[in-house]
């Protein structure tokens, strides 16, 4: 493989750095106080605030009336790609698609399916209030496709699973790492032709937010 | 198809050396689309981030930038801890990970991953490291197909063009160049409609995101306590380049490092909020590590070629702060001389006020000693840097080295050691602004605004009054008037 070692490019920074620094330095302290823009009351509200300010759809929904919304939302769809972690949501989700026929182009590991996609349903890892961002770790149950490929992203997202602030989320996680969280905060965006703002460039152009309650 | 660049005209990077700005200041100065679009689009992004970082900050918000300038700091002064930790966590993760001493390497070692994994196509979402390394042409040369995704970057790759901004890349075109572009390149219809245009765009690089072997992103943040790889944008184009093709390829500069996953918390607020007035990007993904077994989809290699290029030589201390700019584009934005003049009238990968101390820095002084003058030192670049960098400090200082290696012009020095010796003695000080007051103050008009002008100065001069009119001196000095105020004041007390 061309370039060089390690060893090659620390030896040009600690020259200019006078020498090898020492062994574990410590960063200066995290005041959680001052980088944190929102406080923990009223977390649902502001979370649905600002994900709809982001240009998201964000509707309360309870379990009972969750089929029927996915029914309403899957209308008129041929394939979705699905990506659960939540057992129970994952169940509502398959019987919405049995019961509109829709077909779950995501279960295998072939790209092209989540490409013919018109729809990904997803739940998540959490959400952020401060920001309306929903936080979509990939697993074995969760293939990254399902929440950026298909046109229309719709999230389940229960009500516990939302938190105060960016801060929060990222000093929750435990190590080591998933390989993939993506932080999505609306529908793709883009204002590069001459400032004007379209949305669904190359991922969603819709993104539909179901809080979830008991 | 290939998308090589058809339409005339040299690569806006293509520079003579030594560079000089005057042809492309003085262009940018007539070109109509420029003069307004530039100019509205920093302004409006510029009062954007100012907003944006109040309402979320409020009066904390010099603190928070204060502590982000600070830990970037911290990092650039352990680079080598850094670097060995983010080496070794990256590694666990399953990251292959490559050092890159420049730009040359950086291009082979890409090249040598991309032709192991038998990469005929690639898809690349935005960076400026592959700016900087011009990897683009690097990969079609060895036959590789590589579609820029980012839509600014796409139609500028279609136009041969370079990125005149660090977020914005095309903000120096508009719609209808936009439209030619396509009709000629990609065969439809003409159409100047925004929404059109980013549909046909959409259509036609979603298939390319779906048969690409290879994706090569760049990287906002490198965290070395988890070996994540940070990147965000706001079309997606980033998560699809580095999650549906089998390798992924990230080229980093080695200046990116953060030492925490949650120092994330401050600079991605920051980041967004200061480039475009957004609480977070759109997509913020964090990567670390190819897929796992378990797993259906996502990269099986991820590589990371850490790169160099000139970065190690901006660790010397006086110019080490340099190295914490998170590339957020907020000192172009607020710059006036940015507003007037546009991105490629630096020359250079990197513009605006950064551009301006670092590409002297990088590229050598004697081969840009225009860009440190290419400012008023008015203090708005520093005043929203969100890691604190104090620009106009080292603007002087590479003025002052401009003088010092008399890289300055010999008429130049002249006129200045002649102000100095004026200044030197109150009599001369005072001879020399009467002189002024008479000879300027002949010149001078009288203005609409009621303000007197001077149109034109007279022999070597008359360069300053080309673009600008000169504010005519007082009718009398600061001294004359102390006196005669002060003692009618006496009169009237």
């Amino acid at each position: 493989m061309p370039g060089e070692s390690a060893e090659d490019m620390l030896g040009r920074i600690r020259a200019a750095l006078g020498g090898r620094t020492g062994e574990a330095p410590i960063p200066p302290a995290l005041d959680a106080g001052l980088i944190r823009t929102t406080g923990a009351a009223q977390l649902i509200e502001t979370f649905t605030q600002r994900a709809t300010a982001a240009g998201a759809r964000v509707r309360p929904v309870s379990m009972a009336e969750l089929p029927e919304v996915l029914a309403s939302l899957l209308r008129g769809c041929r394939a979705a790609s699905l990506g659960f972690a939540d057992d129970e949501l994952r169940a509502v989700a398959r019987a919405a698609l049995v019961a509109a026929e829709v077909s779950d182009s995501g279960a295998g590991s072939d790209r092209d399916a989540h490409f013919e996609s018109e729809i990904g349903l997803t739940d998540v890892e959490a959400a952020i209030a401060e920001s309306g961002t929903l936080v979509y770790v990939c697993s074995a149950e969760r293939p990254r496709a399902a929440c950026f490929v298909p046109p229309v992203h719709v999230a389940l997202v229960r009500k516990e699973r939302v938190v105060a602030d960016l801060v929060d989320y990222l000093a929750e996680r435990p190590l080591p790492v998933p390989s993939s969280e993506l932080l999505i905060t609306g529908p793709s965006k883009t204002a590069d032709i001459e400032g004007v703002l379209i949305q669904g460039v190359h991922g969603p152009g819709e993104v539909h937010i179901l809080l979830v309650k008991e | 198809m290939s998308v090589t660049p058809r339409e005339p005209g040299r690569h806006p990077l293509d520079v003579v050396l030594p560079y000089d700005m005057q042809p492309r200041a003085r262009a940018a100065t007539q070109d109509q689309q420029l003069q307004t679009f530039v100019n509205r689009a920093t302004l409006h992004k510029d009062e954007g981030r100012a907003a944006a970082c109040q309402a979320a900050f409020g009066p904390r918000y010099d603190q928070v930038r204060e502590l982000a300038g600070r830990i970037k700091q911290h990092t650039l002064d352990h680079l080598d801890y850094y670097l060995e930790r983010f080496v070794s966590q990256a590694g666990q993760g399953g990251t292959r990970v490559h050092f890159a001493r420049d730009a040359a390497q950086a291009n082979e070692i890409c090249l040598e991953i991309a032709r192991a994994a038998g990469a005929r196509t690639c898809v690349k979402s935005k960076s400026m490291v592959t700016e900087e390394t011009r990897l683009l042409p690097a990969l079609e040369a060895a036959g590789i197909e590589t579609l820029e995704t980012d839509l600014g970057e796409f139609i500028l790759q279609l136009d041969g063009d370079a990125p005149s901004h660090i977020v914005t890349p095309m903000i120096h075109k508009d719609r209808a160049a936009t439209a030619r572009a396509f009709e000629r390149e990609l065969g439809v219809a003409y159409t100047e409609r925004p929404e059109d245009l980013t549909r046909i765009a959409r259509a036609y690089l979603r298939d390319k995101f779906r048969r690409a072997d290879l994706g090569i992103s760049g990287g906002n943040f490198l965290v070395a306590e988890t070996g994540s790889l940070v990147l965000c944008t706001n079309e997606g184009n980033g998560t699809f380049s580095t999650s549906v093709p089998r390798t992924h390829i990230a080229l980093v500069g080695i200046e990116k490092l953060i030492p925490r996953r949650v120092d994330l918390g401050v600079f991605l607020k920051l980041l967004a909020r200061s480039s475009t007035a957004q609480p977070l990007t759109v997509y913020t993904h964090l990567i670390s590590g190819p897929r796992h077994d378990n797993e259906s989809d996502g990269p099986e290699q991820v590589h990371i070629i850490l790169v160099d290029n000139g970065r190690s030589e901006l660790m010397r201390p006086e110019s080490r702060e340099l190295l914490r700019c998170i590339r957020c584009g907020a000192c172009l934005n607020a710059c006036p001389v940015y507003r007037k003049v546009g991105g490629h009238a630096y020359g250079a990968v990197y513009s605006g006020p950064i551009g301006a101390v670092i590409t002297p820095l990088l590229k050598g002084l004697e081969n840009y000693r225009d860009l440190p003058q290419a400012s008023s030192l008015c203090g708005a670049c520093f005043q929203a840097c969100p890691v604190r960098i104090d620009i106009p400090r080292h603007l002087v200082r590479l003025r002052t080295a401009l003088v010092d290696g008399r890289a300055t012009k010999w008429s130049e020095r002249i006129a200045l050691r002649l102000w100095a010796w004026t200044l030197r003695g109150p009599r001369r000080y005072r001879l020399a602004t009467w002189l002024q007051r008479r000879i300027l103050g002949a010149r001078a008009r009288r203005a609409a605004d009621g303000r007197r002008w001077i149109a034109r100065l007279p022999g070597p001069l008359a360069a300053w009054t080309a673009q600008r009119d000169l504010p005519a001196p007082a009718g009398e000095s600061f001294r004359a008037w102390y006196r005669r105020t002060q003692k009618g004041g006496r009169d009237a007390g």
